[in-house]
């Protein structure tokens, strides 16, 4: 038993409207009625702005995420995977219920290409998607070192794909073995990240695994420690880390965990049982591709984060070129800037002229003390950038490690849930 | 919550009901135990004797049969949501028990400018004489109909999870693994011999109305919204007995349009730690309904507070506060 459409009939129907039911024949829709749409990136600051998006906007306008995972692995919190206090799978969010409350497009699928003049997207599947509005929030890419083998040599700055690799290999470490790790050149994915996980393994091989003979060696790119100075200077010092600034890694060596680096103008080697190289960041390859870059990150408008060389591209997060750090937390904040710039434009309303942003980060030092950093960020007309409006940093506690939970866990519902 | 189980007037079910239940061309609203109201309007028209059916964006599915009135035009009538966008499917020969016998045409409707097989009704509509092909079998052509009533809206996505191959003819109506019965009647979609609901490969759609469960805000199609339904996939097991529990996130009211608040666009700043809408999931403060922010805010017991406190003008404040008020009050 066939059923007797075809889909070919269907498409000559729409195109040529020969068969037209009724007296008046109909006229091809020239544009969506409702405005659609179309976030690239369903990470902490593209789910923020769908979630955002149809919140304050609803059924007046058509929100699709494009997001290549079916489920979301959190880098933050990440760190604390390497000393086993969280999975992978605690730090895992499902698109499903999110998207079904907010009645958000959900397709699994990632982009070939884009065309600014028809404003389409192709995906992987050969199949278009037309957009009123574009929002690429894909996050950062790496640049290349040299040619190496990234699971014997995990950067695990991407969450699942490395975090597990390099948890097992630092189980493998025993007493007197070398961890090395290097830290990019500023600006990068997480200020406190690398300095935290510095911390938390020298915790974790000295106090977890009893080790007294081990070393940690960090290679930063840049001339001094970038956040949180004091603190991390200090909590180096008590783990005895072996902490080297102005060291640039120029070549790795998968087989003997062998890492080349340039210091002061001389190249130096170190051999290590687990070498963890965090490579230099750029924005995602979709920003490269939708020409909308100036060196290595896109400018944007920041009172709405529209790209200030295409009209309705608009880029948030780690990928986007203002002065703002790159982490989770304040690609949350930008998304809701963004969300609610993008309503008003569509409903000819002027822009809000004095966003406020802000940044947070609890960063573990240890299995049981925890630092903070925060920052509001205001705009600042006469630049015409955002600026520190207020800062401030606080030291390891208990305290704080406790309050690390209490902070992520409302971070990721505003975020996931 | 069993209740509210007339939330839809139950005018789904057959037309007697329909005019029983939900006569009157004039809007209704009814309203929840949990004092949500939902705005519903009629659309109403004549066919052959048809089987007509309505699919929601969100998942809700109408359906209702014309009246056999002793013409050829048999009227019909059909109650729907104002807040969702729906589209039609008409069956002709419906009673045929070969479903392969009868004729099934999706609706797509023109208001002369968009053509989209969705439209969202914002007063009562009458549709006239829809002339439904009477020859043929099974899946027709999509039939695009003219409407010039301001009151129903053509609204047309560019992605569409109930028709995700984009072909015009909706998920049920599609026959995957082409057995000659629509995935609608076909307990097995995928043709492995595994029943749907016990099928893991296969998508999880309980009531086979082409839209996954967790897109779908009625799971078992009785017409009760999951959220207020305490047995989702309605085998007699409640949700709270049953392990492997299916029932849906919380349902929340999204908005119609969009209103400028600065209050709020400075407000949602605050959600990172305090929680979406200033409801915080943890013991960390909830600042809904907060009418004291400018004390709140420089307490000085929570230096991370102080730190962002400093970054915000008396004026600012004002306007997060006005908008805090705004919202019902969270009791720890």
């Amino acid at each position: 038993m066939k059923t007797t459409y075809s889909r070919r009939d269907f498409m000559k129907f729409m195109g040529f409207s020969s068969v037209a039911a009724m007296a008046v024949v109909p006229t091809i829709a020239k544009a969506a009625t409702i405005p659609h749409i179309v976030i690239i990136g369903g990470g902490f600051s593209g789910a923020t702005c769908a979630k955002y998006l149809k919140m304050w906007g609803g059924s007046s306008i058509d929100v699709t995420i494009v997001e290549a995972n079916r489920a979301y692995v959190s880098p933050i919190l990440s760190n604390l995977v390497l000393n086993g206090q969280k999975s992978t799978g605690d730090l895992t969010f499902s698109y499903s219920d999110f998207s079904a409350k907010y009645k958000i497009n959900m397709i699994h699928s990632t982009v070939n290409s884009i065309d600014k003049a028809n404003k389409t997207i192709t995906l992987d599947n050969a199949k278009t998607l037309k957009y009123d509005k574009l929002v690429l929030a894909a996050g950062i890419d790496f640049d290349k070192v040299s040619d190496y083998d990234t699971t014997k040599v995990p950067h695990a700055w991407k969450s699942r794909d490395g975090i597990n690799e390099l948890k097992a290999q630092i189980d493998s470490m025993n007493d007197a073995d070398t961890f090395v790790m290097s830290i990019p050149a500023s600006p990068y994915r997480c200020p406190p990240g690398p300095y935290e996980r510095a911390c938390v393994v020298a915790d974790y091989l000295k106090n977890t695994k009893g080790y007294s003979n081990s070393k940690v060696i960090v290679l930063d790119a840049n001339p001094k420690i970038i956040v949180e100075e004091q603190t991390f200077s200090a909590v180096f010092a008590s783990y005895g880390i072996d902490y080297r600034p102005n060291a640039t890694v120029t070549a790795v060596d998968d087989t003997t965990k062998t890492v080349t680096f340039t210091k002061d103008g001389v190249s130096n080697t170190l051999t290590s049982k687990v070498l963890n190289v965090i490579p230099n960041q750029k924005a995602a390859p979709i920003v490269f591709k939708a020409g909308v870059n100036s060196g290595n990150w896109a400018p944007i408008n920041p009172l709405s984060y529209e790209s200030v060389m295409v009209n309705d591209i608009y880029i948030i997060g780690d990928s986007q070129g203002t002065g703002q750090p790159k982490a989770g937390h304040i690609g949350n904040s930008e998304a809701k800037i963004c969300a609610d710039a993008i309503l008003r434009k569509l409903n000819s309303k002027a822009l809000y002229t004095s966003p406020k942003t802000n940044s947070a980060c609890y960063s573990p030092t240890s299995s049981s003390e925890a630092s903070w950093l925060t920052a509001v960020y205001k705009y600042d007309p006469a630049t015409q950038r955002m600026v520190v409006a207020s800062k401030d940093a606080g030291s390891p506690s208990t305290k704080n490690y406790q309050k690390m939970f209490l902070w992520s866990g409302n971070l990721f519902a505003d975020t996931f849930a | 919550m069993k209740t509210n189980k007339l939330i839809f007037g139950g005018c789904t079910l057959s037309l007697s009901l329909l005019m029983a239940g939900c006569g009157g061309n004039t809007a209704s609203t009814v309203t929840d135990d949990t004092t949500t109201k939902k705005t519903t309007y009629s659309v109403s028209g004549s066919v052959p004797g048809t089987l007509i059916e309505a699919f929601c964006k969100d998942g809700g599915y109408y359906s209702v049969n014309s009246t056999n009135n002793g013409t050829t035009n048999h009227p019909f009538k059909m109650t729907l949501p104002s807040d969702v966008s729906c589209k039609f499917i008409m069956t002709t020969n419906e009673k045929d028990p070969d479903i392969s016998k009868r004729i099934v045409t999706p609706l797509f409707l023109s208001d002369g400018s968009t053509t989209s097989s969705y439209f969202q009704l914002t007063g009562d509509t009458d549709l006239g004489y829809i002339e439904l092909p009477m020859s043929g079998t099974g899946i027709q052509t999509p039939l695009i109909i003219e409407v010039a009533d301001a009151r129903v809206k053509v609204n047309k996505f560019e992605y569409d999870p109930l028709d995700i191959d984009n072909d015009g003819i909706p998920n049920v109506y599609e026959d995957d693994d082409q057995d000659g019965l629509y995935n609608k009647f076909d307990d097995d979609d995928d043709n492995d011999g595994i029943k749907d609901i016990y099928d893991d490969d296969h998508k999880n759609d309980y009531d086979g109305d082409g839209i996954e469960n967790r897109y779908d805000e009625d799971d078992d199609n009785d017409r009760i919204k999951d959220i207020d339904d305490d047995d989702d996939d309605n085998d007699g097991i409640k949700d709270k007995d049953e392990n492997n529990d299916n029932s849906q996130s919380a349902n929340i009211a999204l908005p119609t349009s969009y209103v400028v608040n600065a209050g709020r666009l400075l407000g949602s700043q605050c959600a990172q730690c305090h929680g979406t809408n200033g409801v915080s999931v943890n013991k960390w403060d909830s600042i809904a309904g907060e009418d004291k922010l400018h004390e709140e805010m420089f307490e000085d017991d929570e230096p991370i507070m102080s730190a962002q406190a400093r970054g915000y003008t008396n004026e600012e404040i004002s306007l997060i506060e006005s908008w805090l008020k705004t919202l019902t009050k969270y009791k720890d």
